[in-house]
């Protein structure tokens, strides 16, 4: 059949026709008795596929897909729990830091790594140190 | 961050008679009794759309929760351009269609000479085919289609979408819905007759 006819005839089917379409339909019945067997066959398929729509119901998906749901939930939350605590460490961290840096600027009036350290008022220890010393 | 609570949504009507939208809303707002009433609603669709597509197998039920767990985690991204059933049935045939073509590469592998029967085994849980079962061999019978026929006849047929529906929803012309129709529908009256004449 025609790619045409083949059209005409599926929306005859379907009902989906504009009026210029339907009185093609109606030609193309009178014309070829094979598009009238082939809309009873498509009929019958059709019929057919209505009464086996029973065996597409959903069963206990619902309870399962909600589980499914809540479970992902649940990971979802400790995931963010997880998340939280990461970011209040690190930003503890960081205020530690900071404040540390600025006690070694006030303290030192300058940023060195020496006084960050803890060892800025250490002399080196070498031979004339330890004599002095002792 | 969503927060599922169970505490009913306040000042609102039942969720029974809510609309969709305000359904929405409420699963943003982390109430999981609205996100239960919103599966609820659509899961008898979205498992038809499955089913005819991968058949009644758990793939078809992975499917069914992989498409509300795909929306559930999408959330903040939907638009509400389309209804939800509309979105829903989207992600379906994607996923499904997704799976049949997994499930043909597994057996492309595993057995490269039997596409080219009729193979009522293509899904292992239809091959329970007893002689008259009508609903097995419609279920096999759909299996035999392309998935691209498969997909117009779960929607326009089964799902009870009109042509133009079918062709947003699968994003094709609508001249394609059609001829893909006419096409299954020609190829399901041939692979019906001959299980009736076994």
């Amino acid at each position: 059949m025609k790619k045409s006819n083949e059209n005409i005839l599926i929306k005859g089917f379907l009902h989906e026709l504009s009026p210029e379409e339907e009185s093609l339909f109606q030609q193309l019945l009178e014309e070829k008795p094979e598009a009238i067997q082939t809309l009873h066959q498509w009929e019958k398929v059709v019929l057919r596929l209505r009464g086996f729509e029973g065996s597409l119901r959903s069963g206990g998906l619902l309870v399962s897909t909600l589980e499914r749901i809540n479970r992902l939930e649940a990971l979802k939350q400790l995931q963010f729990q997880r998340y939280k605590l990461i970011r209040n460490i690190s930003f503890s961290t960081a205020a530690a830091l900071l404040l540390l840096l600025l006690y070694v600027v006030l303290q030192e009036n300058a940023l060195n790594l020496n006084g960050l350290l803890g060892i800025a008022g250490l002399k080196s220890d070498d031979f004339t140190n330890l004599l002095a010393n002792y | 961050m969503r927060n599922f609570t169970s505490v009913p949504v306040k000042n609102s009507p039942p969720l029974q008679s809510m609309e969709e939208t305000e359904l929405l809303l409420a699963v943003r707002q982390g109430h999981s009794a609205a996100m239960t009433e919103l599966v609820e609603r659509n899961i008898a669709a979205v498992s038809r759309v499955a089913k005819a597509m991968l058949g009644n197998t758990p793939e078809a039920e992975d499917v069914v929760q992989e498409t509300f767990i795909r929306f559930w985690s999408h959330l903040n991204s939907y638009r509400h351009e389309a209804k939800i059933s509309t979105f829903l049935t989207r992600i379906t045939i994607n996923l499904a269609i997704n799976e049949s073509r997994r499930h043909q590469k597994r057996q492309a592998v595993e057995r490269p000479l039997d596409g080219l029967t009729l193979n009522p085994q293509r899904f292992p849980q239809t091959v329970q085919n007893t002689p008259g079962d009508d609903a097995e061999h419609l279920h096999t019978a759909l299996q035999e289609l392309e998935e691209s026929q498969r997909a117009v006849v779960a929607l326009r047929l089964l799902q009870g979408y009109s042509t133009k529906e079918t062709a947003q929803i699968l994003d094709i012309p609508l001249g394609t819905v059609l001829s893909r129709l006419s096409r299954a529908l020609d190829k399901l009256k041939i692979i019906l007759t001959k299980y009736d004449n076994v």
